[in-house]
């Protein structure tokens, strides 16, 4: 009987300890190179393929590092990455985005230190990108991209309406001008977006009200923002010129764009080629009009850090260098993925993209762009903007009552 | 004392009769042990299994509702303070308060179209095997699937708001993104996607109700209607009963449809008790909040589970 009860316990921990091998990782491959995984958000086989082509060459330029390519949408991913990195299960490369730097950060590697002993010039590259990686003072990430956020409009709805195109530069009156003529038909001039970056720009560019403030602190119930969120939702439900916003559908804006609905949508650099090439019509981009106190638009980007779990933090730093340097960004901008984050590689994606103008707006929105500083509690915010603007936007509550109810469940 | 010699011959017959069947008996003990000893082998896997996927967990997750538990950072010991906070929490309130308007118009809409639906499919509708299977697909399509379809179903321009600026000249009210509407949109998309599986356990026990029942009644002189309210129904009670549990208990635990539809929204009016949880813990990284929200529901579900087998007892027939 007693034997029976061993054979019974040695199957149970057998198997159990059979489930727990599988999942134990392996840091060295089976010819001696170091193992690393990079965690990116890939959006589909195009996305997969460029990410793959980057893991592949790195791999091969330093010779002794296998990277593997760990993917997730982009929705998913931070959620993963939080998980992972609270349960010592984290990829040594971690992808990251400047908004979402500040939660992540507390899993994640300074690179500081690892920038100095290496002498990589941050210099090359777009200081508010640099900035939108820095939480307390600390670098957490190389970047890859960044991008200005600004207005797509469909060139033959202008046309059609009788509108000139917008110029660089254009303002708010003028905006809603255009609004009024482009409003016809069941066809309206702009849809609305309640996604944090676009409509926090839209409202910066308007009149300068800000939320989230230099030192990552969040004000959701200031005054001036909510001026400029009313303006935003009097759009839809005063002016007319934009149609309501259904429940909680981040693509809205750009699905309504992509499909000949509206004529304008405010979108960031990173989505102009895709946008481009699904488009039947001729795509522009300008800047977000500017109102009294505005002009200036937010910016956003991404990089790749290093987890503090990485157990060859030098041998991820170096797989950094090779990532965001000139040869692969330069790359990434000629096949116009990404507008790089090395200014001197931005010319490759304007080159790349065919679009008459977009330089002077990209270039030109870069110049007033300021970083839309990262938080530990942005994700909070992303996701209570997207709940609760919908009663603002289609004219149920005033934008001010709105950011008071949002003010009222972010920690104080 | 004399003995008879034939009674200790008999003595001794029992004696041996005895030790016989302690003998049969000790062999039996030992057959039944090595049966024993082998079934929890073979149990063995399942038993860790449970222990470490569902009771370990249960047991963590209580530990950490007495914590602040960050996703990333140092857990600090709060007692029930993680309780207080969502108990007080107006939000957390609001969200108990959808989820209970959920339940209540959720189930009842679930089981009347459900044994309605059963109780038209009688054997003798032509193809009724067809009708089952189609209207059992929704029940097992991917509700995320379902949900995605019913958004373009739902937005202005849809097809409900197309039919209705066709027919009626007026446009569709914007379902996910008023308040007012939102919820309801909810409950309609999710009695379509969920009525099929009750449907097939009330048309499987109303199959199965003796004919000579019915057919005794009908000679009594009960109309159709009268043999469905007073017999079938009450025959066929422990699958209600049944079928009303479960379907409380998974719509307490609604989350994929608001979490997809209207992110919870407008505000705060179709967040439920799960999709809290989810927030909390997964987006808000407070893992302690969400534990605890995810206790408070446990609690929530047990009482009302708790009434209905208390109030079993006065509509369910188990004795045919």
């Amino acid at each position: 009987m007693r034997k029976e009860a061993l054979a019974a316990g040695a199957l149970a921990l057998g198997l159990i300890g059979l489930a727990g091998c599988s999942s134990s990782p392996s840091t060295t491959t089976a010819d001696g190179k170091t193992a690393m995984n990079w965690a990116m958000w890939v959006g589909g086989t195009e996305d997969q393929n460029a990410w793959q082509k980057i893991a592949d060459d790195t791999s091969a330029t330093l010779g002794d590092v296998k990277i593997t390519l760990q993917g997730s949408t982009f929705a998913d991913h931070f959620t993963k990455m939080s998980t992972q990195l609270s349960s010592n299960t984290a990829p040594c490369l971690v992808a990251t985005q400047s908004l979402r730097t500040g939660q992540l950060a507390p899993g994640m590697l300074p690179l500081d230190d690892l920038v100095k002993s290496n002498n990589v010039d941050l210099g090359a590259f777009d200081q508010s990108m640099i900035q939108g990686l820095t939480v307390d003072g600390k670098l957490y990430a190389l970047p890859y991209d960044v991008g200005p956020v600004v207005m797509f409009y469909n060139k033959d709805m202008f046309a059609a309406a009788g509108v000139p195109e917008p110029k660089s530069g254009w303002t708010a009156d003028e905006f809603l001008a255009a609004s009024k003529k482009l409003t016809s038909g069941g066809k309206y001039a702009i849809a609305p977006n309640s996604s944090d970056i676009f409509v926090e720009s839209q409202v910066l560019a308007y009149n300068g009200g800000r939320i989230v403030k230099d030192d990552s602190s969040i004000d959701a119930s200031n005054a001036d923002f909510a001026t400029g969120l009313q303006w935003v939702s009097d759009l839809t439900n005063k002016e007319k010129v934009s149609p309501q916003l259904p429940g909680g559908d981040p693509s809205f804006s750009g699905n309504q764009f992509l499909s000949g609905r509206t004529a304008m949508s405010i979108d960031g650099p990173w989505s102009v080629l895709d946008t481009k090439s699904k488009a039947k019509f001729k795509v522009g981009v300008t800047t977000l009009p500017a109102g009294p106190g505005g002009g200036k638009t937010y910016s956003a980007g991404s990089g790749w850090g290093i987890s503090k779990q990485c157990p060859t933090p030098d041998k991820a730093f170096a797989a950094l260098k090779v990532m965001t340097g000139e040869k692969v960004l330069g790359e990434l901008a000629t096949s116009g993925r990404a507008f790089a984050a090395r200014t001197a590689e931005q010319s490759k994606w304007i080159d790349n993209a065919g679009i008459p103008g977009v330089g002077d707006a990209l270039i030109g929105a870069l110049k007033t762009a300021i970083p839309l500083p990262g938080s530990p509690n942005g994700d909070q915010l992303g996701k209570l903007l997207d709940q609760y603007l919908v009663k603002s936007i289609n004219g149920q509550q005033s934008a001010s009552d709105v950011m008071k109810d949002v003010a009222s469940q972010l920690p104080k | 004392m004399t003995v008879p010699i034939g009674s200790g011959t008999a003595l001794l017959e029992s004696a041996e009769e005895e030790l016989a069947h302690a003998k049969q008996d000790e062999a039996s003990r030992r057959h039944v042990g090595r049966k024993t000893g082998w079934g929890g082998a073979f149990a063995a896997p399942h038993g860790a299994g449970l222990a470490i996927f569902t009771l370990l967990p249960i047991a963590v997750s209580l530990v950490i509702s007495l914590f602040n538990w960050p996703l990333l950072g140092t857990p600090s010991f709060l007692g029930l303070d993680n309780y207080t906070k969502i108990l007080t929490d107006p939000i957390f309130g609001q969200v108990v308060l959808n989820t209970v308007l959920f339940v209540v118009l959720y189930v009842p809409l679930n089981l009347v179209v459900s044994l309605g639906l059963a109780a038209w499919l009688t054997p003798r509708i032509k193809g009724r095997h067809i009708f089952r299977v189609i209207f059992f697909i929704p029940a097992i399509t991917p509700v995320v699937a379902n949900v995605v379809v019913w958004r373009l179903l739902y937005q202005q321009g849809g097809l409900i708001d197309g039919i209705m600026q066709t027919t009626t000249g007026v446009a569709a009210p914007n379902f996910l993104g008023d308040e007012n509407w939102a919820m309801i949109a909810i409950v309609v998309m999710s009695v379509w996607q969920g009525f099929g599986y009750n449907m097939l356990i009330f048309s499987a026990a109303l199959d199965a109700v003796p004919e000579n029942l019915t057919e005794a009644a009908q000679i009594d002189g009960a109309n159709a209607w009268t043999i469905f309210w007073k017999i079938k129904l009450a025959m066929i009670s422990p699958s209600i009963f049944f079928a009303t549990m479960m379907t409380l208990i998974t719509s307490f635990q609604v989350f994929a449809q608001p979490f997809i539809l209207t992110k919870g929204g407008p505000g705060s009016s179709t967040s439920t008790i799960v999709l809290y949880i989810y927030n909390q813990g997964f987006q808000f990284h407070q893992l302690g909040l969400a534990s605890a929200a995810a206790w408070v529901l446990f609690v929530i579900i047990l009482g009302v589970t708790a009434v209905q087998f208390l109030g079993q007892k006065k509509w369910v027939h188990y004795d045919g």
